[in-house]
C-alpha cells in the first residue's frame, strides 16, 4: 500500500496564511526527502499558483507522483481537465459528489452523473495521465450506487477509486463492511481519504487498509478541514509499529517534517499530538520505580524513532 | 435531539455491519480528568479546582468521578471529605497502588477515604515486573489475592486494574483476573497503560476476560498513537461497560480517551447510553482548558474552535441551507457553534450574511470594497480577523 500526502491542498487551506509557489516547492522536496511517494498539489485548472508549482515540478528533479484534482461537476469540465493533464499531473483526480443528498443539491439525476463521469474519465484517461476517481460523500452513497459507480469509472479507465468519507461520518465497524463490499466488486486498487470530525480518521483508515485499501490520503499535523484529516505521522508510526507494516517514510524526519508545516502554516503541533508533541513522551514515572529500561517499561516508542528533537538534546 | 438533524453513514448501523458485537444498552464513563489530568504535563488543579470540577463532572452526568491517589495526596483526601459532606450524587473513586512493602497502608488509607470505589493496581506484564517491580508471577498472585481479601468488605466496592495489560501474557492474565475475582474484586480494569494496542487487540482482551469472569470490565486508554477513541469504542464492541475517558483527552503523555467523543460515538455509531448531557459537552471542554491552561488542539473534534468552521465560500453558502451534507451533527448538539473565520477566503456571501448579523446594509460595490479589505489584512495578518477589525473595515467602506 502506499501514502498520498494533501498536505499541500488539504493542510494549508486550514491556515489563514497565503503560500507562494516558492512555500509550496519547499514543502514538495521535504515531502520527497522524507519518504513520500506521492502527493496532491490541488487545482491546477483553478489556481495559478498550482500551476505554477507544477511546472516547476516538471523542470525540478522531482521523482514523486503528483496527484492533482479536478472537479467534473461545472459545465466547464472539459476545459478543467485539460489543463489539468497539461499542467503534467501523474494523477489526475476526478472529483463528483455521489450520494443522493448532494446529488439533489447540485440537482443531477444519478443517472447524468453516471454518464457525466464516465466522460469525464474517458477524457481524462484520454490525455495519457493514470485516473484517480474520487467519490465524495462515499460513505454516505448507497452501496448498490457505489457498486455501479466502480464499475462505470472502471470501464472508463480509471486507474484507482477514492473512498471520501467527506463528512466524517462513519466509523471503523462500517467502513470495515463498505471497504469490504467494495474490495470484492473492484478490479482496480482502492484509495481512501477520512475526516476527523468524530475523532475516526485514523482508525477508519487503518480498517480500511486491512480490508484490501491500497492508497490512503493523509496530512502532515492532521491538518485539514474542520477537525482535520489523518495524521501522516500516527498513520505511519501505527502501520509500522501496531500492524507490522513497512513504508517507505523515513521515520526519523517525521518531526522535522512535522515542525517544518507548523512553521510554514502558523498552526502550532499542540502539546499532546500523538508522537509529534511536546508530552507525547513525558512519562510521568515515580522515581523510585524507575529501573533499567525505565523507557520502554512504562511507554513503547523511544523518541528518537521519530527524530523528536526536544527528546534528544 | 432529532434524528433527521443528523446525516452519518448508513453503513454504521446497517444490521450486517452490528451483527458482529454485542453491546450493551448502556455504558458507564468513569471520568478521570481529576487525576490522569493532573499527569498531564504542567497541569495540578487546586483544591477549589478540583471539588469545582467534580460537581461540574456530576452535573455532565458521568457514572463515576475519578478523584485521585487517597493513600499519597492529603489534598485528594481532603476532596473526597468535601465532596461526601456536601452530598454529590455521582459515585467518587480512589486509586490505590500494591507496590512495594507498603500497600497495607496505601489500602488503608484509600478505603477509609469515604471513595464509594477503590481500584487497587498492579502492573502484571513480564517487562514491569521483570524490571520495574521486580517481583514473580506467583509473588504478584500471592499479592493479588492477599489485598484484595484485605480491602473488601470495608466499604467501598474494590475493583482490581490490570496495569499494562495490553502487554501482559494472556495465560497469566487469566489467572490475575479469576485470582481477583475469586479474592472478592467485583470489577476488573484492563487499561493499555503503554498506549500500545490496537482496536482489534483491546477488542480481543476485553472479550477474553468478560468469558474468565462475570463482574464488569473497565477499560482505560491512552492516545500515544492516536487509538485512545478507537481503543475504547472496540472495548466496548468486546464488552466493556464501564470506560475511562478525560475532559479534552487530558491525561500523561498524549493523553486519553476524550468524553466529548467518547459519548458521542457510543451515542451516534453504536446507540449506546452513557448518561452524558452531550449539549453541556462545549462548555466543560472551555471550563477546564481555563483550569488547565492547556489549550485545545487546533483541530479538535466535536467542541474544537474548528469542528464546525467553514472558510469556502461554496460551502458557507450550501451550510446555511443544507447544514447536515457538510457536518456530521449539529454543532449546538454537543453546545459548540458554527463558525465562518474571515480571511483571505472570504467573498460577498458571507460579508453579506456578517453585515446582516450587525444590522448593517451595503450595496454591491461597497461590500466588494469590504472583502478587498478584508483579504487584505488577512494577508497581513496572517491569520483570521477578530470581529472588531472587521467592523472598522466596514466602518471604513460605509462612511
Amino acid at each position: 500500500m502506499t501514502l498520498n500526502d494533501v498536505t499541500l491542498r488539504e493542510g494549508l487551506q486550514a491556515s489563514s496564511r497565503r503560500f507562494t509557489a516558492e512555500d509550496k516547492l519547499s514543502l514538495a522536496r521535504l515531502l520527497q526527502e522524507v519518504g513520500l511517494p506521492q502527493i496532491q498539489i490541488g487545482y491546477p485548472a483553478r489556481s495559478p499558483v498550482d500551476r505554477e508549482v507544477m511546472a516547476r515540478i516538471r523542470e525540478g528533479d522531482f521523482q514523486i507522483y503528483i496527484e492533482a484534482s479536478c472537479s467534473a461537476v461545472t459545465e466547464e469540465w472539459e476545459k478543467e481537465v485539460e489543463q489539468t493533464a497539461k499542467s503534467g499531473a501523474d494523477f489526475i483526480n476526478i472529483i463528483f459528489p455521489t450520494s443522493d443528498p448532494r446529488l439533489e443539491l447540485l440537482h443531477i439525476s444519478r443517472k447524468e452523473m453516471l454518464q457525466r463521469i464516465d466522460e469525464v474519465v474517458r477524457l481524462a484517461k484520454g490525455t495519457g495521465a493514470s485516473v484517480t476517481f474520487s467519490s465524495v460523500d462515499s460513505t454516505r452513497t448507497h452501496l448498490g450506487a457505489l457498486k455501479e459507480i466502480l464499475s462505470v469509472v472502471t470501464s472508463a479507465g480509471a486507474n484507482r477509486f477514492k473512498i471520501v468519507d467527506t463528512a466524517g461520518v462513519i466509523y471503523p465497524l462500517g467502513m470495515r463492511y463498505l471497504v469490504t463490499e467494495l474490495r470484492q466488486a473492484a478490479t482496480i486498487p482502492l484509495a481512501v481519504h477520512c475526516h476527523n470530525d468524530l475523532g475516526l480518521a485514523l482508525a477508519n483508515s487503518l480498517v480500511a487498509v486491512e480490508c484490501g485499501v491500497e492508497v490512503v490520503d493523509v496530512c502532515v499535523n492532521g491538518l485539514g478541514k474542520r477537525a482535520g484529516n489523518v495524521a501522516l505521522d500516527e498513520m505511519v508510526m501505527a502501520l509500522w509499529l501496531l500492524h507490522n507494516f513497512g513504508l517507505s517514510v523515513k521515520m526519523d524526519r517525521l518531526y522535522d517534517l512535522s515542525q517544518a508545516v507548523a512553521e510554514l502554516t502558523g498552526i502550532p503541533v499542540s502539546e499532546s499530538k500523538p508522537l509529534m508533541g511536546r508530552n507525547a513522551f513525558d512519562f510521568e514515572v515515580d522515581r523510585e520505580l524507575q529501573g533499567e529500561k525505565a523507557h520502554v517499561s512504562w511507554g513503547a516508542v523511544e523518541p528518537y524513532i521519530v527524530g523528536h528533537r526536544q527528546y534528544l538534546e | 435531539m432529532e434524528k433527521e438533524n443528523l446525516a452519518l453513514s448508513p453503513y454504521n448501523r446497517d444490521p450486517r455491519v452490528l451483527a458482529g458485537p454485542k453491546l450493551p444498552k448502556k455504558v458507564a464513563i468513569n471520568d478521570v480528568t481529576l487525576r490522569e489530568g493532573e499527569q498531564t504535563a504542567e497541569v495540578s488543579f487546586t483544591l477549589e479546582e478540583k471539588v469545582a470540577l467534580a460537581h461540574r463532572l456530576d452535573e455532565i452526568g458521568v457514572a463515576q468521578i475519578q478523584i485521585g491517589w487517597p493513600n499519597k495526596s492529603e489534598l485528594d483526601r481532603e476532596v473526597l471529605r468535601i465532596l461526601k459532606k456536601e452530598g454529590l450524587r455521582t459515585p467518587t473513586q480512589g486509586l490505590a497502588t500494591l507496590y512495594g512493602q507498603e500497600w497495607r497502608r496505601e489500602v488503608d488509607t484509600s478505603v477509609e477515604s469515604g471513595a464509594d470505589v477503590v481500584n487497587l493496581l498492579h502492573a502484571t506484564s513480564d517487562i514491569r515486573l521483570k524490571y520495574t517491580e521486580k517481583i514473580t508471577h506467583e509473588e504478584l498472585l500471592a499479592k493479588v489475592k492477599e489485598a484484595i481479601r484485605y480491602a473488601v468488605g470495608r466499604g467501598p466496592l474494590i475493583a482490581f486494574s490490570v496495569v499494562d495489560a495490553t502487554r501482559t501474557d494472556l495465560d497469566f492474565m487469566k489467572r490475575v483476573v479469576e485470582e481477583a475475582v475469586t479474592a472478592g474484586a467485583e470489577r476488573i480494569s484492563i487499561p493499555d497503560t503503554a498506549g500500545v494496542a490496537t482496536p482489534g487487540t483491546m477488542r480481543f482482551l476485553i472479550s477474553q476476560v468478560t468469558h474468565w469472569v462475570d463482574v464488569p470490565v473497565q477499560v482505560h486508554c491512552h492516545n500515544d498513537f492516536g487509538l485512545a477513541l478507537a481503543n475504547t469504542l472496540a472495548a466496548v464492541e468486546g464488552g466493556a461497560s464501564i470506560v475511562d475517558a478525560t475532559v479534552n483527552g487530558l491525561g500523561d503523555r498524549s493523553g486519553n480517551a476524550a468524553l466529548d467523543e467518547v459519548a458521542v460515538a457510543l451515542k451516534f455509531f453504536y446507540g449506546v447510553e452513557t448518561g452524558i448531557k452531550l449539549d453541556g459537552l462545549f462548555s466543560l471542554s472551555r471550563y477546564v482548558q481555563e483550569i488547565t491552561g492547556v489549550p485545545l488542539p487546533f483541530n479538535k473534534p466535536l467542541v474544537g474552535e474548528n469542528a464546525f468552521s467553514h472558510k469556502l465560500e461554496l460551502h458557507i453558502k450550501r451550510v446555511m441551507t443544507h447544514a447536515p451534507l457538510f457536518e456530521p451533527l449539529p454543532p449546538e448538539s454537543v453546545g459548540n457553534r458554527r463558525v465562518f473565520p474571515l480571511g483571505r477566503q472570504t467573498g460577498p456571501f458571507l460579508v453579506g450574511l456578517k453585515l446582516e448579523e450587525h444590522g448593517l446594509g451595503a450595496d454591491e460595490k461597497q461590500i466588494e470594497a469590504i472583502v478587498s479589505g478584508v483579504r487584505r489584512l488577512a494577508s497581513e495578518k496572517k491569520a483570521s480577523l477578530t470581529e472588531d477589525e472587521f467592523l472598522n473595515i466596514v466602518k471604513g467602506v460605509l462612511d
